[in-house]
């Protein structure tokens, strides 16, 4: 059908477009609320700037569509097929992509808060700016989870989303805000999550190993069983936040704030935290052999039953510390 | 161009603090190295000045950060003073960025001097542009001025569609930007945060920016839609000026 057909019908009241070919159809700014495209074929469709509030677009093709612009709020887009579309700048507030493909789709600007992206395939996106607050990306049993591996979330707002289980694998999180959020159970690994804002976010298993967290702020935020093998915390802000029983072999802490940090049964063996600040942090039963800890403020620190061997700790501040065999250091 | 509205939104958080007590006390033994335990004195203190004092001592963040640490260490009570100091450092860190960036009132920078002279914005502006490659990591301190441009961002993108207000801001700073063009190139260089960032440095006072975009909205192959961006767009921005 063509385009004015189309725009024809719809004037008329018809909503029913179900299994439609519009591939290539110039649809730019048109009018097309509530209309049904289920399966339809919309192939590199020209619907930038249209207004799609509401449409159903279950198992559509849209790959390669621009969208750019488009109103698509509280759209229904199950199993869809978004694949390098354009949604530079759209509205998506609400809408449900169940299970689609947004391959290296562009989505930069693009404002989906509390979209429903669970199972969604984003991987190799451009997600760059995007608004992503409240969104729901927590894995389903029997579907496979949503995948960001590779997608590019520089800036991006994910403030109290739930993304548990999902795979973000080398994701450019960098200046991105992540507060209030869920990421328990989250593949970051090898993630660049520099600058970002994670106060109160909430990492538990997460896997963070090789990830790049430099100047991170991490107040408050809940880390206890996270994998930071060899991840990057040089300067990161973990005031009060909880690491227990973390995995922080090799990591690097160097000049980072941990006052009040909770680090009792962590794994710290080789990690670096020379000048890190662990004023009244509390490392119980943490492993810290050849640890590095030169110039670092352990003041008032609770390190009883802590394993120090080989640990390097030339100009650490003791003072008031609680040491490994229950004294306290004068 | 001053935001004396977001200065005295900090002032305003420090004041409520259910910590403020020994906040005013903190500030109070770094700027003078003299405690007080008379709650009457301490509550008499007004945030303003002491805040005020502060970066008048200690012009560079660091040194107030490592300064307020020794400070602590000096205390019997480092546990609830540690908190305090957090604060402060979140709080100020936020107006140091506002301070770099020309928008804090000279007035409050300079209290002894005359408070008619304004041409302390420029002198204090032109600092801001010689931010070097260093900079481009965000301020890691200025948590309350990062999370208020991400509510900036959502405010305008939740009323309109965040490519009509791309496309007006573009068009605002750069060249006029049709739809109809083979190239968006030049759109996807910059992010809608990139292109509030250039307004800032672009537009001393929302009067102006409010006549530019109406001017520019005119222009634009959708009129309508770009004015009503444009009307988002400022309502926004109104409370960072």
């Amino acid at each position: 059908m063509s385009a004015e057909k189309l725009l024809k019908e719809y004037a008329s009241g018809r909503r029913d477009f179900a299994g439609l070919n519009l591939a290539n159809a110039n649809l730019f700014n048109s009018d097309l609320i509530g209309v049904n495209l289920t399966k339809a074929d919309l192939r590199r469709t020209n619907l930038v700037f249209a207004f799609l509030n509401k449409v159903t677009f279950n198992h559509a093709n849209l790959s390669g569509a621009k969208l750019g612009g488009a109103t698509l709020n509280q759209a229904i887009m199950m199993s869809a097929n978004l694949s390098e579309a354009d949604l530079h700048g759209a509205m998506l507030q609400r809408v449900n992509l169940f299970g689609a493909n947004l391959s290296l789709a562009n989505l930069m600007d693009a404002n989906l808060s509390e979209a429903d992206l669970r199972s969604v395939n984003l991987r190799g996106a451009n997600l760059r700016g995007a608004i992503l607050s409240a969104t729901l990306m927590r894995e389903e049993r029997g579907y496979p989870p949503t995948n960001l591996s590779g997608a590019n979330l520089r800036k991006a707002d994910l403030r109290g989303a739930n993304l548990s289980g999902a795979d973000l694998a080398g994701v450019d999180l960098s200046s991105a805000n992540l507060s209030e959020a869920t990421f328990s159970r989250v593949n970051l690994q090898g993630a660049n999550l520099s600058g970002a804002i994670a106060s109160g976010t909430i990492f538990t298993e997460a896997n963070l190993s090789n990830a790049n967290l430099t100047e991170a702020n991490l107040k408050g935020a809940n880390l206890t069983k996270a994998d930071l093998k060899n991840a990057n915390l040089r300067l990161a802000n973990l005031f009060g936040a909880n690491l227990t029983k973390a995995n922080m072999s090799m990591t690097t802490l160097s000049n980072a704030g941990l006052i009040q940090a909770i680090l009792n049964g962590s794994d710290l063996s080789r990690s670096l935290l020379d000048k890190a600040n662990l004023s009244q942090a509390s490392l119980v039963d943490a492993y810290l052999v050849r640890a590095n800890l030169d110039g670092a403020d352990l003041s008032e620190a609770i390190l009883t039953r802590a394993e120090m061997s080989g640990a390097s700790t030339i100009g650490t501040i003791f003072s008031g510390a609680t040491m490994p065999d229950g004294k306290s250091h004068t | 161009m001053e935001d004396l509205n977001l200065l005295e939104e900090v002032i305003e958080s420090l004041e409520q603090d259910s910590n403020v007590l020994r906040i005013k006390r903190l500030i109070l033994f770094t700027c003078h190295d003299s405690w007080s335990n008379d709650v009457n004195e301490v509550k008499a203190l007004h945030v303003r000045q002491l805040v005020q004092e502060l970066m008048t001592i200690f012009p560079d963040l660091n040194k107030l950060k490592h300064k307020l640490n020794s400070q602590v260490k000096q205390l019997s009570k480092q546990s609830d003073y540690l908190l305090a100091a957090d604060n402060i450092i979140d709080c100020l860190g936020f107006l140091y960025t506002l301070r770099d960036e020309g928008k804090l009132p000279y007035s409050f920078l300079n209290p002894e001097l005359s408070s008619d002279s304004q041409n302390g914005s420029v002198s204090t502006k032109s600092e801001a542009t010689e931010k070097t490659e260093d900079d481009t990591i965000p301020h890691k301190h200025n948590i309350k001025y990062l999370r208020n441009l991400f509510d900036l961002r959502a405010d305008i993108s939740r009323n309109v569609s965040p490519l009509h207000a791309k496309i007006l801001l573009f068009s605002t700073l750069n060249y006029r930007f049709s739809p109809q063009e083979r190239d968006w190139s030049a759109l996807y260089t910059y992010d809608i945060d990139d292109l509030i960032q250039m307004i800032f440095q672009t537009y001393e006072t929302v009067e102006a920016l409010e006549t530019r975009l109406t001017e520019v909205s005119q222009t634009l192959d959708q009129p309508e839609e770009a004015k009503r961006a444009a009307a988002v767009i400022l309502q926004a921005i109104k409370p960072f000026y």
